[in-house]
């Protein structure tokens, strides 16, 4: 059994800035991770929206990591090599009742004793023209609100860290931990249902859904996870230009989550949803009902919104710590960061802006690792070596910088010429390199979620074909061996003939 | 680093049926040429068409799609036609500049005239918004029709074909003859998509079942589809609640509806006709942006290839001509009126040639032309349905025209 100084539980956006930051020292590093690839859960299916954090409630946990996350943000995703825009948001309210009003007002104090500077309240004519599109009476303007790519920002960070000699365990889930050593200072043997298990003498638990499961693993209980499913629609790229930021209509009172907004993506599409669903059992289905709904209130806001431009469903789950009618308002139930036993650091209920406040986080956890492994004995933190950069290649439509970068890169390199995917301008080159990750994450989702390939409006008609090309002629694959993620999720069924040729 | 930038006389984008009739024509008429396409083959969609049944408008035989294509590959090597392969059109702007992508980098076209022949791509599972989990076995039927037949990759064992149009019915056959079972065609109208001829060659004759006024109203399945439940739909075309049907599958293969590829169009100010995805163009298939043409599935879904291999020569030829300053008036607005979804192209004049689409099928239907609120022609069909594309031809004798409405009347 190989021994660590740090295992870390879950490769979520916390998981993996934990272990980014980790890598910095001189330590002995893992993740065990369930899915088949980072961002396997609620990082995956978010938002993307780096909250200044206005919503929150000032002083708790929620509010300061977020403000604090929020203003690191940038110089993260630059680190990384990934997408950052800071497009702006605008919270709208719209009949101009006066409980509407204080609540919009609620929100700029709130914002305000959390130290956010920049905020103010304009009428329906300013917001107008910010928001050319958008027909409301008032609105709360968040100039320094932004936008990433979660899964983009989280798989970087997995690899950042990885490259900088932080083993990854993928298909590793955790179900159950024991302990050995003396009392004073123990080992934690942590094992996954494959069998695999791994020791390691401080542990972070960051299994978002499954963390209060976790927890109880290593002795701390008393904390239930309530899996709530909140459902997006994203839009052709096509509309993407109706809205230039955010747009929020102000949640009914009493609401636990934000409601339903629009949110541009960084790769110019618009998000609708989320929606919010109670769910028993883990499941990021999409539903009939929900799109409806979803529909109705993005064409109520934008009205050359329609079903026609809808290129993708999906869904995330959020990890909430109280069931369904148990929140008041936003930003009731904070976060919860325990340490227990000592050296066991568990993160639960880590809902929106969970995105937002891991770097924070990570930068509260690491500490108290650090203060339980020796403190001061540790070196670090050491130079680092840069994984994503360049990163992939930038899409062709973003302006002429782009296209410069591009046409760099492709003088460089005839991969970088050669475009597989016609929807996202995706080279040869990105494919590549994805298929060859230092996760060792396999499959085409590794190649999606780190390319963006088969995401856009065509959702692979075009490129599947093409992206097997490479699995099976140049990497020797048999068709039924390529999966699209974990095991049994094979998307092909072998040859049509057998003996024939590949093509 | 700005590109490097090389001036052409015609830039034909798609190098499917449309772009390659349009850039021998082009070449014919005295235009040098040059075809850019992002496959690494001449072709497009034709390549992976393997069944027969193209060919018959033009030479009077029945040809597979490659063989088809074949001859036109032919005669654009014999014209001495450059093509670009493994290009792909990054970006075209108003005055004519095309920024491509190869593997021998980044470059500009500054084109004296353009052809759009982009053809189409298909509507996924998201534009039809089938709800539940996502797992691998949804494809479009184009999709699998290229996986199976250029690639030699098999897509599912047991599958259900969801929309009657005809590559959902071509699809059919192929799985069922390469050894899966099709458990059902579900098709939400009230009348199959494809060609009657399909649905008689396709399911039929191999005894898959054709259920009409149906849809699918949710996959299920977690790494690969495991059912798919299928629903009837009401008058509304709304699944009706209590219908519902679970079907064992591994695939769901789609085939509901085509859209013509038009980001380079759009990134360009083209206009757009909502009716038919494609842009809005004059008897010269030349569109608002001057010197732009378009032609083919990029313009309106066709049903016939022959009609695409005609429409790109034209398209073709014309670009050709207005190079030399030859830009042909359109006189009058070509408008669909009442029973049809468009007509096309938007500007004609005295003589010219007016495609279009039925909204419903009907037998003996006149196709009449109003001006103002009078008849000024009528044709009779003696049959019309939405999936097979019409045409008529205007009477010389049109004039003093501005608009004309184009209308069905029931016989
Ligand atoms: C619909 C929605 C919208 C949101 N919008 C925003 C937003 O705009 N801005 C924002 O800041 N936040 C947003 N959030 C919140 C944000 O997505 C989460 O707070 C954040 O992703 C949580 O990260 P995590 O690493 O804690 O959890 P996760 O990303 O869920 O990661 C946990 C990981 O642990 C793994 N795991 C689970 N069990 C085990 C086990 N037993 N062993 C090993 N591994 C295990 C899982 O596979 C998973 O990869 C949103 C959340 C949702 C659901
Ligand atoms: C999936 C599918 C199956 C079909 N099956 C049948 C059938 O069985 N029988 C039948 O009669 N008809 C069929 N059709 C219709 C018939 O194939 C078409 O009418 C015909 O191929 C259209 O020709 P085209 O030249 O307009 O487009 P295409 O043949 O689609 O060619 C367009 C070409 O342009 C390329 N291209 C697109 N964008 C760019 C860019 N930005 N840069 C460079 N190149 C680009 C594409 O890769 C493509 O190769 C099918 C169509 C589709 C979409």
């Amino acid at each position: 059994m190989e021994a660590y100084d740090v295992a870390v539980i879950g490769a979520g956006v916390v998981g993996s800035f934990v272990a980014r930051d980790l890598s910095r020292y001189d330590l002995r590093t893992v993740v065990l991770e369930a899915g088949p690839d980072a961002a396997s859960g609620a990082s995956r299916g978010n938002s993307g929206v780096v909250h200044a954090g206005f919503f929150s409630v000032p002083s708790t946990l929620k509010a300061e990591m977020c403000v604090s996350g929020s203003r690191m943000y940038e110089g993260i995703c630059r680190d990384l090599g990934v997408p950052f825009s800071r497009c702006g948001k605008i919270v709208t309210v719209h009949s101009g009742a006066e409980s509407e009003m204080d609540r919009l007002e609620r929100l700029l104090v709130y914002g305000e004793a959390s130290g956010i500077g920049d905020l103010r309240i304009v009428d329906g004519g300013e917001a107008r023209s910010i928001e050319p599109g958008i027909d409301c009476r008032a609105a709360l303007v968040s100039p320094s609100s932004a936008i990433v790519s979660p899964y983009e920002t989280t798989i970087a960070a997995a690899e950042d860290a990885c490259v900088n000699g932080v083993r990854f365990m993928l298909g590793a889930r955790v179900s159950s931990a024991s302990r050995e050593g003396p009392p004073e200072d123990p080992a934690h043997i942590i094992t996954a249902g494959d069998g695999r298990s791994v020791r390691a003498r401080a542990v972070v638990n960051a299994a978002g859904l499954s963390s209060g499961r976790v927890a109880a693993m290593f002795g701390l209980e008393g904390f239930t996870v309530h899996p709530c499913r909140g459902e997006y629609l994203l839009l052709d790229k096509a509309v993407g230009g109706l809205i230039n930021g955010m747009v929020y209509p102000l949640a009914p009172e009493g609401e636990s989550t934000l409601g339903v907004h629009l949110t541009p993506t960084v790769a110019g599409h618009i998000l609708v949803g989320p929606t919010v669903e109670f769910i028993g059992e883990a499941s990021a289905a999409t539903t009939a009902s929900r799109h409806a709904e979803m529909l109705a209130a993005a064409h109520a806001l934008l009205p050359p919104i329609s079903k026609r431009h809808v290129i993708k469903a999906f869904a995330g789950l959020r990890a909430k710590l109280v069931p369904e009618g148990g929140t008041t308002a936003y930003g009731d139930v904070d976060f919860a960061v325990e340490e227990s036993p000592a050296g066991v650091v568990h993160l639960l209920g880590i809902e929106s802006p969970g995105l937002t406040a891991a770097p924070a986080l990570a930068g509260w956890v690491v500490p108290m690792l650090l203060s339980h492994l020796g403190g001061a004995d540790l070196k670090g933190p050491t130079d680092v070596v840069r994984y994503r950069w360049p990163y992939t290649t930038p899409p062709a439509t973003a302006g002429d910088r782009a296209l410069g970068e591009r046409a760099v890169m492709a003088a460089a390199d005839p991969d970088r010429g050669a475009v597989v995917c016609r929807c996202e301008h995706v080279t040869r080159a990105d494919i590549l390199r994805a298929l060859d990750n230092p996760l060792g994450a396999k499959g085409l989702d590794a190649v999606k979620f780190r390319t963006r390939a088969r995401m856009g409006r065509c959702q692979g008609g075009f490129c599947l074909p093409r992206i097997a090309d490479i699995l099976v002629d140049e990497r020797d694959l048999h068709p039924s061996s390529v999966r699209m993620s974990s095991a049994g999720s094979e998307p092909f069924a072998g040859w049509v003939k057998e003996g024939g040729a590949g093509r | 680093m700005t590109p490097p930038e090389r001036p052409v006389d015609v830039a034909v984008v798609g190098a499917g049926p449309a772009g390659i009739a349009a850039a021998v024509a082009a070449r014919r008429a005295g235009a040098r040429g040059v075809l850019l396409i992002d496959r690494d083959r001449l072709g497009g969609i034709m390549r992976q068409c393997i069944h027969a049944g193209f060919g018959i408008e033009r030479y009077g035989e029945e040809l597979t799609g490659p063989e088809y294509i074949a001859r036109d590959i032919e005669t654009m090597e014999a014209e001495g036609v450059e093509a670009m392969l493994g290009t792909m059109v990054l970006d075209l702007s108003p005055d004519r500049v095309l920024t491509v992508s190869s593997a021998g980098g980044v470059s500009r076209l500054r084109a004296g005239a353009v052809v759009l022949a982009m053809g189409c791509r298909e509507r996924t599972r998201e534009n039809v918004m089938i709800p539940g989990t996502r797992p691998a076995g949804v494809y479009t039927a184009g999709a699998a029709q290229n996986l199976m037949n250029l690639r030699n990759i098999m897509v599912g064992r047991r599958v259900v074909v969801l929309g009657s149009g005809d590559v959902g019915l071509i699809m059919a056959r192929r799985m069922v003859l390469e050894g899966a079972e099709v458990a059902c065609v579900a098709e939400v109208m009230p009348v199959p998509g494809g060609l009657a001829r399909n649905v008689r060659q396709c399911l039929d004759d191999l005894g898959i079942p054709l259920l009409l006024g149906h849809t699918a109203v949710e996959v299920r399945g977690e790494g690969r589809v495991s059912s798919v439940v299928l629903a009837r739909v009401g008058e509304d075309l709304l699944p009706v609640p209590g219908t519902e049907m679970e079907v064992e599958c591994d695939t769901l293969l789609l085939s509901v509806g085509l859209i013509p590829e038009n980001e380079l169009s759009s990134r360009a100010g083209i206009e757009l006709d909502p009716a038919t995805g494609g842009p809005v163009v004059d008897g010269s298939f030349m569109t608002n942006v001057p010197g732009v043409f378009a032609c083919g599935n990029a313009l309106h879904v066709h049903d016939v290839a022959d009609w695409v291999s005609e429409e790109g020569a034209e398209a073709g030829r014309s670009a050709a001509r207005w190079l030399s300053g030859d830009a042909p008036d359109w006189p009058f607005e070509v408008a669909a009126g009442r029973g049809l979804r468009y007509a096309l192209p938007h500007r004609s004049g005295p003589g010219g040639v007016v495609k279009l689409r039925v909204s419903e099928p009907a037998r003996d239907a006149d196709i009449v032309g109003v001006v103002g609120s009078t008849e000024v022609f009528r044709k009779r069909f003696a049959r019309a349905v939405p999936s097979e594309m019409l045409r008529v031809e205007l009477p010389e004798w049109l004039d003093n025209v501005e608009r004309l409405i184009l209308e069905v009347e029931r016989g």
